[in-house]
């Protein structure tokens, strides 16, 4: 084997040990608090992430506006189904649904 | 089939002695996947940080529309709910959205019958330094940290004032704060007994925000909305199934936006592809022809091209996936969050959850690596079945 074959397996070897040390450190160091999340949402009882709340009917899109997530946005043009919130469900019109459901 | 090493040794030299060139497409390329990859993470982690706490959330929630408008649903329909068959539990809420107008925000405030035991064993979990007795005493609320914050940024260190709705104020003690691990959760989120939430509100006693129904059979949550809708013709129901839909959707919108930035980034990839495919530089022909002047087969000259792009592409796909797991977990994706994040004065300071999505590094590795060798062996393929002459002339 060349000397330049030697550099570069070393070098992707290298990479690989990068990789695995990146990702075991993630995985020691991240932890979902999966629990801990249930147990919150299982008191509030309020979908959605707190990560936008400057208008109300962003923080809690599907409870608080009617139809659509983004009444107020200048920049999307309604359109159905993709901008709404809900799908015309059977539960809420009585009609089928466009959208379809996987359960 | 034996690996020749002699040949891989020969590809190596090859990249080496066109050094500049060889160096330019690896920086493409690793920018080419870190972009594509950081950005699919990102979208990961956020989506799987909606998905785990799915199942958690109200079975069936019942809201009333009265012209076309979330109004508050009448406390005396609670019983009737308990009545239809199915139904385990029958919890009226009351909950809404104060603005703060100080720092222009909303919060939520969610009201609970009491701070009573059965809460008291899951918020030993959440709350940091609870003390149940005061809780119960004294008007006293649990805050989301983003709350805590903008309240001491606007000096309300150990109480707030709230403005109720007749104008009066309504001093409520902060006893506690959410812990950290539920940030994306309760940022904005205000815990207080529900007596104070109808207080500030200016609420009816009569009436609730809504009620969550508890059903015994998830199979037949369907029948049970479909019953409630009939009993009470001027409600909405909503499902967990109705929730699950409603965070796809924000999720396609928003994925719809780094959509343009997949198109971009892989429209130039192909153009580069394209400009690759559609000819080799006439250096490059001239080393095939040498080559096979010399003696050497086609399926060869092939093989170095395949181990030259392969080499190529596989050290660019490791150094994008390094850097993008890097910049996205350790370094929180600076930048890039804010596609998913938008504007807000009270963005909760959250480390992105760790979700190592294989799917999402296959797609990326299938959609580039086996492209770019296609567009290096090609070309290479159709001058090495030229005659050597031919090609050095």
């Amino acid at each position: 084997m060349s000397k330049l074959s030697y550099y570069l397996l070393s070098f992707i070897f290298l990479l690989f040990s990068i990789l695995t040390i990146e990702l075991l450190y993630m995985y020691s160091t991240f932890s979902l608090h999966v629990k801990e999340k249930n147990n919150f949402i299982a008191i509030v009882g309020l979908p959605d992430l707190a990560i936008s709340n400057g208008a109300n009917f962003i923080r809690h899109r599907s409870y608080s506006d009617t139809f659509s997530i983004f009444s107020n946005g200048p920049e999307l043009l309604e359109y159905f189904p993709s901008t709404f919130t809900y799908s015309y469900s059977n539960n809420y019109k009585n009609t089928p649904s466009r959208i379809e459901f996987e359960n | 089939m034996k690996i020749n090493h002699y040949l891989i040794g020969f590809a190596i030299s090859s990249l080496f002695r066109r050094d500049a060139k060889s160096f330019f497409i690896i920086f493409i390329f690793t920018s080419l996947i870190f972009l594509l990859s950081s950005i699919l993470f990102i979208s990961n982690s956020i989506k799987e940080e909606l998905f785990i706490t799915l199942d958690s959330l109200p079975q069936i929630t019942v809201q009333k529309l009265q012209a076309g408008r979330h109004a508050n649903i009448e406390i005396s329909r609670v019983d009737k709910l308990l009545k239809l068959n199915g139904v385990q539990s029958a919890i009226p809420r009351v909950w809404g959205y104060y603005y703060f107008e100080n720092a222009g925000v909303n919060f939520s405030i969610v009201g609970i019958d009491s701070f009573d035991k059965q809460y008291k064993k899951n918020f030993e979990e959440l709350v940091e330094n609870i003390d149940f007795d005061e809780l119960e005493k004294n008007d006293s609320m649990i805050v989301g940290e983003g709350v805590k914050e903008i309240l001491s940024q606007n000096y309300y260190k150990d109480f707030f004032n709230f403005v109720k709705a007749d104008g009066e104020l309504k001093k409520i003690k902060i006893s506690s704060v959410f812990k950290s691990s539920t940030v994306l959760e309760s940022n904005d989120i205000i815990l207080m007994p529900k007596n104070l939430v109808l207080d500030i509100f200016g609420m009816s006693k009569l009436k609730v925000t809504d009620i969550v129904l508890e059903v015994a059979n998830p199979q037949e949550i369907p029948t049970i909305s479909q019953k409630i809708k009939n009993l009470f013709p001027d409600t909405r129901v909503i499902t967990n199934s109705d929730l699950r839909v409603s965070y796809q959707n924000i999720f396609d919108y928003k994925s719809g936006m780094f959509l343009a930035l997949f198109v971009v980034s892989a429209f130039t990839f192909f153009m580069i592809i394209y400009d690759k495919a559609s000819g080799l530089s006439s250096e490059e022909k001239r080393e095939i022809g040498v080559l096979k002047a010399l003696g050497w087969k086609i399926d060869d000259i092939i093989k170095i091209k395949f181990y030259e792009a392969f080499i190529v592409s596989f050290i660019s796909f490791l150094l994008g996936i390094i850097v993008a797991l890097f910049f996205v977990y350790i370094l929180q994706a600076p930048l890039l969050r804010d596609i998913f994040m938008g504007y807000s004065r009270l963005k909760p300071a959250f480390e992105l959850p760790f979700i190592l999505d294989l799917q999402t590094i296959f797609l990326l590795f299938f959609l580039t690596i086996p492209i770019y060798i296609a567009a290096i062996i090609i070309p290479s393929w159709r001058v090495a079945i030229m005659n050597a002459d031919e090609v050095m002339r």
